[in-house]
C-alpha cells in the first residue's frame, strides 16, 4: 500500500522534476561552432606551404573583373563607340554622365572589393610567414599583392580623378579623399617599395605562379603613373628598366598575340587568365566576354556570338585606313557587310583582302546594334574548345604590353627626357612599326608617337583617352557628333559612394 | 520583316502580334483535393485515421504539376488516473514537376514581334543536319539580343521534386495533484527528405540560342527538425482569488542538410537522367551546405484574478539561440485587466453586457533574423594559371555580428459586448519599438551589406475588430465583422549614423530618423518637358542636354538656396514607403435554412510599390512593357506629363530612381466567396443516410487597384513578379456518415 502511494504519487513528481531540469543540460550546444562555415581562427598557419594560397586568392580577384568593367573603362575614347542597348554606356560615350549610371557604382565597388581583398591577403600571408621559413617569400608575396592593389587604384584614380587610398581597413569612413596626382605618387612611391622584392624576370618564366605579377609589372605601373603625373622623366626611366631588362619582346605575330596563341607571350607584362582547362566540359575560369562579340555565322557551330556593346569607331578606322595598316587593322577591327558599305561610301575602295570573314572563316553578320567589331577582344570561334559555347572562353585578356612601353618611352623622349639606355625613341617606335609591316621613321615627334599610339593600342582600355585627356586634346575627342570638354575628363563619383562617404564630394573633379 | 511579312497595320513591324501570356498559359488548370476521415474511441482511448489526396495542374504550357498523398494516424489515451498520453504521425509523398520561372520574365518581356514558331530557320537548321533543331522562333534573328522565347525554359527542361514528409509527435501529461497540479512533455518531430532532378534538354536553334550538351543536377535535402518542450502548470482558487502559474522549458534542434551533383552530356532517355550515365567525367561536380541551429527557452507565467473583475499577469522568458553571436536575451512581460461590467455599480442593460479595459507592457524576442558569422571566414576559390586550374583562398574583411533584437510593446485597449450580445468590439492602441534592430549596413566603397543590431523603429497604429450577429427570423440569419488598422512607422535612432541606404543602388531605399524604414529615395518628378521653349528656359535642362520628352526633376532649392538651378543629390527626397498605414478587412456571413453563404473582403492603402518590371530596361532596353506605359508614352506636346517619351525612357536621365518607378499600393480584394448547402441525410432519404455539405467557392475572384502589375501583394514593394495570380474555384462535396 505504501509502495503504491509511492508510486502514485512520487514517480509522476520525479519524472517531471527529471525531465524540466535535463534541457538545462543541452545549453552548451549554443556554444557549438556554425556547421559547413570555415573560420579564419581555425585555419593552420603551421602550414608555410600554405602561404601562396591568399595570394592566389588576390590573383582571383584581380582576374573576376565585372563584365562593365573593362567596357566602361574604354569606350570614352574616340576610338570606340558604346553600341548596343545600354544607355548609361552610351550616354557615357557622349560624355553626358550622371552619378546614378548602374555601371560607375559597379565598377567601383568591383575595383574596391579586389583592393580590399589584397588587403586581407597580405595580412593572411603575414600569418604564414613564420611557419613558412622564408622571409624573402613573404615579402615578393605581399609586394605582388601591392601590385595588384597599385593596378586598381591607376584605374579607379584615372576613371574618377578623386577616390580613397585606403590606409587601414577599419578607418575607411575617416579617410580622406585623394586627388588623382596623389594617387600616381602614391602608385609611384608603392612601386619602388616593391621592385626589388619581386622576381626579375618576365612572367611566363615564373615556375610557381606563370603570368603572375614580377618586378616588371611593378615598372610598367611605375610608369603609367608617372605619365599621368607628366612626369617624363620618370615615365622613361621606369620604361628603361623594362627594356634594358631583355625580358621583353614584340610578338612576330600580332594578329595571334590576342588569340589563343598569345597566351603568356614574351610581349605581355600583365594579363589576366582565362581557362577551359583543356576540358570541354566541367570547371572552367572565364570572363564574360559577351559583350564584345558580334553576331555572326562562326565556323565552330554552336559558338556564341556576342552583345555587340563595343565597337571600334569609323574615325579610327578611317584613320588606320589612311595608313595603309593591314595586319592590325585587320586584328583591331572585324567588319559586317553593312560596315564595309559604308565605309566604303565615306572612305573610297577598301583593299581587298578586308571581307567580313575572319582568317578562321567566321562570317560576320549584319546587325542593327553596330557595324563593326573590336577583333582584339573577340576569340575566333574555333579557339573555344568543343562542347564550350561562351564567347571568349579560354581566352585571355591582356592588360599591359611591351609596345605600350616602347611607345611610352618614346614619347617621354620626344618630350626631353633623357634615358641611360641607347635606345632612341626613333628605335622604340620602329620596332612596333616593323614588327606592323610599316616602314621605319626617323625624327619622331610626340604628335608622331602618339598617332602610333593610337594605330597600335586602339580599342584596347581606356589608353588613348587617356592620352588625349593628358594632352589636352579636346579636338580629337569631340568626334563623331559628341562634344568633349576637359571637364569630362572623369566620370563623376557614383551617387550611392558619395552619399556613404562625404569626403568625396569635398572640391570633387576640379 | 523579311522573315514574318509586313503588318498592315503598322507597316514598320513584322505581321505579328503575339500575346505571349495566352501562349504560355493554359486558360484554366484543374485541382483536386479528396479527404477521407475516421474519428473513433471509447471514454480511456480515442483515435483518428485519414488520408488525403491532392492533385494540382500547373498553369503553364509545360511539365508542370502536384500530386501528393497524405496519411495520418494518431491516438490519445489516459493510461491510468495521473498519466495520459498521446501519438501522432502523418506522412506525405509528393510529385511535383516545375515549370522554370524564367519562362513569365521571358513571356513579360518578349517583344510581340516574335511569334513562337520559326519554321523558315528550322526547315534551314534541318536542311544544314543540325542535331537537336528547335522550330521556336529566337529574337535573336530579329537582331535582339536575347532569344526572348518563354517556350524554350519552358519545353526545354524537366524539373522534378519527390517531396516526403514525416510530421510525428508524442506527449505525457502528468496530474501531480488533481485539478490543480500537471506537468506535460512534449516530444515532436518532423523531417523531409526532398529529392530534386532538374534537366536541361539539348535543342539548336541559332548560335547563341542552343543547349548542345544536356545537363543535370540532382539533389538531396534533408530537413530533421527536433522540438521537445516541457510545461508544469498549477491552477487554485482562494475564495475569490484565482491564481495560476506555469514554468516550462524548451528545446530546439533544427538541422538542414543538403548534398548536390552535376553534370552534362546525359542520355535522352528519361531512365538515365543519372549523373553516372554523363559521357563527359570532366563535367561532374558535386556540392553541399549544412546548417543546425540549436535553441534553449525557460519560460514562466503567473495570472491572478479577483472576482474575474481585476486580472493580471506577469511572463518571463529567458531565450537561449545558438544563432546569434550574444547567444541569451531575457524578455519580461506584465499586463493588467479590468471588468468594469463585472462592477457592482455597473447598470445591468442589454446596451453594454460586457465591458473590459486592459493594458500590458512587455518585451519580445526576434529570432527569425539571417544568421551572420560573427567573426571573418576563410573560403576556397579557384582560378586559372598557365591553363590549370589551381586552389586559393579568400578571406572577409568584415562580417554581420548579432545579438537578440527586441520588440518592446506597451498596449492599451478593451473589449466589448453590447445590444445583447449582439454587437461585439475590441479596440486597440499599440506602440512596439524596435530595439537592436537588425539593419543591413553597407559594406564602405565594397558591395554588399552585413547585418548588424544598429537601430530603434517604432511601429504604432491603433486596432478594431467588431462584429455583429443578426436574425431576421428563424431561417435568416446573419453576421457581419469588419476589422480596421493603422500603422505607422518609423526610424526613431540609428546609434549615431545620419542614415542607412538600403535597397539596390539604382533604387535607393533609405532608412533616416523620423522616416519609416527603407523608404524610397530619389527625385520627384514635375512633368515632361513638353516643348522646346520649356528646355530652353530651364538651366537643368540645358546642362543636362534634355530634350521634350523628358523628366522634368523637381528642383529641391528655392531661387537664391545653394543648388538651386541643378538636379543633384540634394534634390533626392523620400518618395513614400512599402509599409502600407491602413489595413481592413470584412465579412459577411448569410444563413438560411440550409442553405450558406460568406464572403470575405480585405485591402489596404498608403504604401508605394516599386514597379522593378519597368525598372529592367536600365539593363536591357529593347524588351516589352506594360501597357499604360507603351500606350501612355509621351510623343508630342500635350500627350503625356506621366510618361517620357519612347527615346526618352532610354536615356539615363529619365532612368534616375523617381517616383515614376512608384505606384499607389492601394487594394481592395474578395478574398474568397463560398455558398454552401447542407443535406441532413437522415431527414431528406431515411436513416443510415449520410449528411452532406456541398459547396462552391471562389477564392481571390476580383481585385481592385490601380497599380501596373499582376497583384498590388507584393512583399517589401519591390514588384519583380512576373506570374498572374490566378483565381481558383472550387466545387465540392463533404460526406459525414
Amino acid at each position: 500500500m505504501k509502495i503504491k502511494h509511492l508510486i502514485t504519487y512520487f514517480a509522476p513528481v520525479f519524472f517531471s522534476g527529471v525531465l524540466l531540469i535535463s534541457v538545462i543540460g543541452c545549453t552548451d550546444k549554443l556554444d557549438l561552432p556554425f556547421e559547413d562555415v570555415a573560420f579564419t581562427s581555425d585555419v593552420d598557419y603551421t602550414k608555410g606551404e600554405d602561404m601562396i594560397l591568399p595570394l592566389l586568392g588576390a590573383y582571383e580577384g584581380l582576374y573576376t573583373r565585372g563584365w562593365e568593367d573593362p567596357v566602361t573603362l574604354g569606350i570614352r575614347g574616340d576610338d570606340v563607340n558604346a553600341a548596343g542597348d545600354q544607355a548609361p554606356m552610351q550616354e557615357q560615350d557622349a560624355f553626358n554622365y550622371l552619378p546614378s549610371h548602374w555601371n560607375l557604382n559597379s565598377i567601383w565597388q568591383n575595383h574596391y572589393n579586389d583592393i580590399i581583398n589584397a588587403f586581407t591577403a597580405m595580412d593572411e600571408i603575414e600569418k604564414y610567414r613564420a611557419a613558412a621559413g622564408n622571409d624573402a617569400l613573404a615579402n615578393q608575396y605581399i609586394a605582388e599583392c601591392r601590385t595588384i592593389r597599385a593596378y586598381l587604384y591607376l584605374n579607379m584614380a584615372k576613371a574618377f580623378g578623386k577616390i580613397i587610398v585606403i590606409d587601414q581597413l577599419d578607418n575607411i569612413q575617416s579617410t580622406p579623399a585623394s586627388s588623382k596626382v596623389e594617387v600616381m605618387q602614391y602608385i609611384v612611391d608603392e612601386m619602388d617599395e616593391v621592385i626589388p622584392l619581386l622576381p626579375d624576370m618576365n612572367p611566363n618564366k615564373r615556375s610557381d605562379i606563370q603570368g603572375g605579377i614580377t618586378r616588371y609589372t611593378a615598372y610598367a605601373l611605375q610608369a603609367l603613373a608617372y605619365q599621368e603625373m607628366e612626369d617624363y622623366q620618370g615615365a622613361a626611366t621606369a620604361a628603361a628598366a623594362i627594356i634594358s631588362s631583355g625580358e621583353y619582346q614584340l610578338s612576330d605575330d600580332f594578329y595571334h598575340l590576342f588569340k589563343k596563341a598569345g597566351k603568356l607571350d614574351d610581349e605581355i607584362i600583365l594579363e589576366f587568365q582565362y581557362s577551359d582547362f583543356n576540358s570541354g566540359t566541367g570547371d572552367r575560369f572565364g570572363h564574360l566576354f559577351a559583350p564584345f562579340g558580334l553576331q555572326w555565322t562562326p565556323a565552330r557551330a554552336g559558338a556564341g556570338g556576342g552583345w555587340n556593346f563595343y565597337e571600334p569607331t569609323k574615325k579610327y578606322i578611317k584613320f588606320m585606313l589612311d595608313r595603309g595598316e593591314t595586319v592590325r587593322l585587320e586584328t583591331s577591327v572585324h567588319w559586317t557587310p553593312d560596315g564595309i558599305t559604308e565605309i566604303q561610301d565615306e572612305w573610297g575602295t577598301l583593299p581587298a583582302w578586308i571581307t567580313n570573314t575572319n582568317r578562321e572563316g567566321d562570317v560576320f553578320i549584319n546587325n542593327a546594334r553596330k557595324k563593326w567589331g573590336a577583333g582584339k577582344w573577340i576569340q575566333p570561334s574555333t579557339e573555344l574548345i568543343e562542347g564550350r559555347t561562351d564567347p571568349g572562353s579560354n581566352k585571355n585578356m591582356i592588360v599591359i604590353r611591351y609596345a605600350e612601353i616602347l611607345l611610352v618611352y618614346a614619347e617621354a623622349l620626344t618630350r626631353g627626357a633623357s634615358s641611360n639606355i641607347s635606345m632612341t625613341a626613333d628605335q622604340a617606335v620602329n620596332l612596333v612599326r616593323t614588327r606592323a609591316g610599316l616602314n621605319s621613321l626617323s625624327g619622331v615627334t610626340t604628335q608622331i608617337v602618339l598617332n602610333e599610339k593610337l594605330a597600335e593600342l586602339g580599342t584596347e582600355w581606356d589608353i588613348r583617352f587617356y592620352d588625349m585627356v593628358r594632352t589636352g586634346n579636346t579636338a580629337e575627342l569631340s568626334h563623331e557628333g559628341k562634344t568633349f570638354t576637359m571637364n569630362k575628363a572623369y566620370f563623376p563619383i557614383p551617387a550611392p559612394q558619395l552619399a556613404e562617404l562625404p569626403q568625396l564630394a569635398e572640391g570633387i573633379n576640379e | 520583316m523579311q522573315r514574318y511579312g509586313r503588318s498592315r497595320i503598322n507597316p514598320n513591324v513584322p505581321d505579328v502580334n503575339t500575346d505571349w501570356y495566352a501562349q504560355i498559359m493554359k486558360s484554366h488548370a484543374t485541382q483536386q483535393n479528396h479527404s477521407l476521415s475516421v474519428l473513433g474511441g471509447n471514454d480511456k482511448t480515442s483515435y483518428s485515421l485519414g488520408m488525403s489526396y491532392f492533385d494540382q495542374e500547373g498553369l503553364l504550357e509545360a511539365k508542370n504539376s502536384y500530386k501528393r498523398m497524405n496519411l495520418r494516424a494518431s491516438i490519445d489515451h489516459q493510461a491510468n488516473s495521473w498519466l495520459k498520453t498521446g501519438v501522432n504521425f502523418n506522412v506525405s509523398n509528393g510529385t511535383r514537376y516545375i515549370a522554370d520561372d524564367a519562362a513569365w520574365f521571358e513571356a513579360y518581356h518578349a517583344v510581340p514581334i516574335l511569334p513562337v514558331y520559326d519554321q523558315e530557320n528550322y526547315n534551314y537548321l534541318l536542311a544544314q543536319g543540325q542535331t537537336n533543331a528547335s522550330n521556336y522562333a529566337s529574337a535573336q534573328l530579329l537582331g535582339y539580343r536575347g532569344s526572348q522565347n518563354p517556350f524554350f525554359p519552358l519545353v526545354y527542361r524537366d524539373n522534378r521534386q519527390d517531396i516526403r514528409k514525416v510530421l510525428s509527435g508524442i506527449y505525457a501529461e502528468l496530474e501531480l495533484i488533481p485539478n490543480k497540479l500537471t506537468f506535460k512533455t512534449n516530444y515532436n518531430l518532423s523531417m523531409m527528405f526532398l529529392k530534386g532532378r532538374n534537366v536541361g534538354l539539348p535543342y539548336y536553334a541559332t548560335n547563341q540560342t542552343n543547349r548542345l550538351l544536356s545537363t543535370i543536377s540532382s539533389s538531396r535535402t534533408t530537413d530533421v527538425n527536433q522540438f521537445w518542450d516541457n510545461t508544469l502548470n498549477y491552477s487554485d482558487t482562494f475564495g475569490d482569488h484565482n491564481l495560476t502559474a506555469m514554468v516550462g522549458t524548451s528545446y530546439r534542434d533544427e538541422w538542414y542538410d543538403y548534398l548536390g551533383a552535376s553534370a552534362e552530356d546525359i542520355p535522352v532517355n528519361e531512365n538515365a537522367w543519372y549523373i553516372g550515365q554523363t559521357k563527359s567525367e570532366a563535367s561532374k561536380n558535386a556540392d553541399d551546405n549544412a546548417e543546425r541551429l540549436h535553441g534553449i527557452s525557460y519560460f514562466g507565467r503567473v495570472s491572478y484574478n479577483y472576482k474575474n473583475r481585476y486580472i493580471a499577469y506577469a511572463t518571463v522568458r529567458v531565450e537561449g539561440t545558438q544563432k546569434y553571436q550574444e547567444t541569451w536575451g531575457t524578455f519580461p512581460a506584465f499586463g493588467l485587466g479590468w471588468v468594469v461590467s463585472e462592477e457592482d455599480f455597473f447598470p445591468d442593460v442589454d446596451l453594454i453586457n460586457y465591458l473590459k479595459i486592459r493594458g500590458g507592457w512587455g518585451k519580445l524576442g526576434n529570432d527569425k533574423i539571417a544568421r551572420q558569422d560573427g567573426a571573418n571566414t576563410t573560403n576556397p576559390v579557384f582560378l586559372a594559371i598557365d591553363d590549370t586550374q589551381v586552389d586559393g583562398t579568400k578571406t572577409t574583411s568584415t562580417f554581420g555580428y548579432l545579438g537578440w533584437e527586441t520588440v518592446t510593446g506597451t498596449n492599451i485597449g478593451l473589449n466589448a459586448e453590447m445590444f445583447n450580445n449582439r454587437l461585439s468590439i475590441e479596440a486597440d492602441y499599440f506602440v512596439r519599438d524596435t530595439e537592436d534592430a537588425a539593419i543591413p549596413v553597407s559594406l564602405k566603397l565594397q558591395a554588399g551589406s552585413v547585418l548588424r543590431n544598429v537601430g530603434i523603429i517604432r511601429n504604432s497604429g491603433f486596432e478594431m475588430v467588431g462584429s455583429w450577429k443578426g436574425k431576421i427570423n428563424n431561417d435568416l440569419k446573419y453576421t457581419v465583422g469588419a476589422n480596421i488598422s493603422t500603422l505607422k512607422n518609423e526610424v526613431r535612432d540609428l546609434y549615431g549614423q545620419t542614415y542607412i541606404d538600403g535597397g539596390q543602388a539604382e533604387f535607393r531605399q533609405r532608412s533616416q530618423v523620423g522616416e519609416p524604414l527603407l523608404s524610397f529615395f530619389g527625385y520627384e518628378v514635375a512633368g515632361v518637358y513638353q516643348n522646346q521653349a520649356e528646355i530652353n528656359s530651364d538651366p537643368v535642362a540645358a546642362a543636362n542636354g534634355l530634350i521634350p520628352g523628358d523628366f522634368k526633376f523637381i528642383d529641391q532649392q528655392r531661387e537664391g538656396e545653394e543648388g538651386h538651378g541643378v538636379i543633384d543629390d540634394d534634390d533626392k527626397v523620400f518618395l513614400g514607403s512599402y509599409i502600407p498605414t491602413l489595413t481592413y478587412g470584412g465579412f459577411v456571413g448569410l444563413s438560411y435554412k440550409n442553405f450558406e453563404f460568406s464572403m470575405n473582403i480585405m485591402g489596404q492603402s498608403g504604401n508605394k510599390i516599386l514597379n522593378r518590371k519597368r525598372g529592367e530596361i536600365i539593363w536591357t532596353n529593347d524588351t516589352n512593357f506594360d501597357a499604360d506605359l507603351a500606350t501612355g508614352l509621351w510623343n508630342g506636346e500635350g500627350t503625356s506629363n506621366k510618361y517620357p517619351s519612347a527615346a526618352g525612357l532610354r536615356k539615363g536621365w529619365n532612368q534616375n530612381f523617381s517616383d515614376y518607378f512608384l505606384e499607389d499600393g492601394a487594394f481592395f480584394r474578395i478574398q474568397n466567396i463560398q455558398l454552401a448547402y447542407n443535406i441532413k441525410g437522415e431527414k431528406l432519404i431515411g436513416p443510415g443516410m449520410p449528411d452532406a455539405r456541398i459547396y462552391v467557392t471562389a477564392e481571390k475572384p476580383l481585385t481592385l487597384f490601380k497599380y501596373n502589375g499582376f497583384s498590388p501583394e507584393v512583399p517589401d514593394g519591390i514588384d519583380r513578379q512576373f506570374y498572374p495570380v490566378p483565381a481558383v474555384y472550387t466545387i465540392g462535396i463533404s460526406l459525414k456518415f
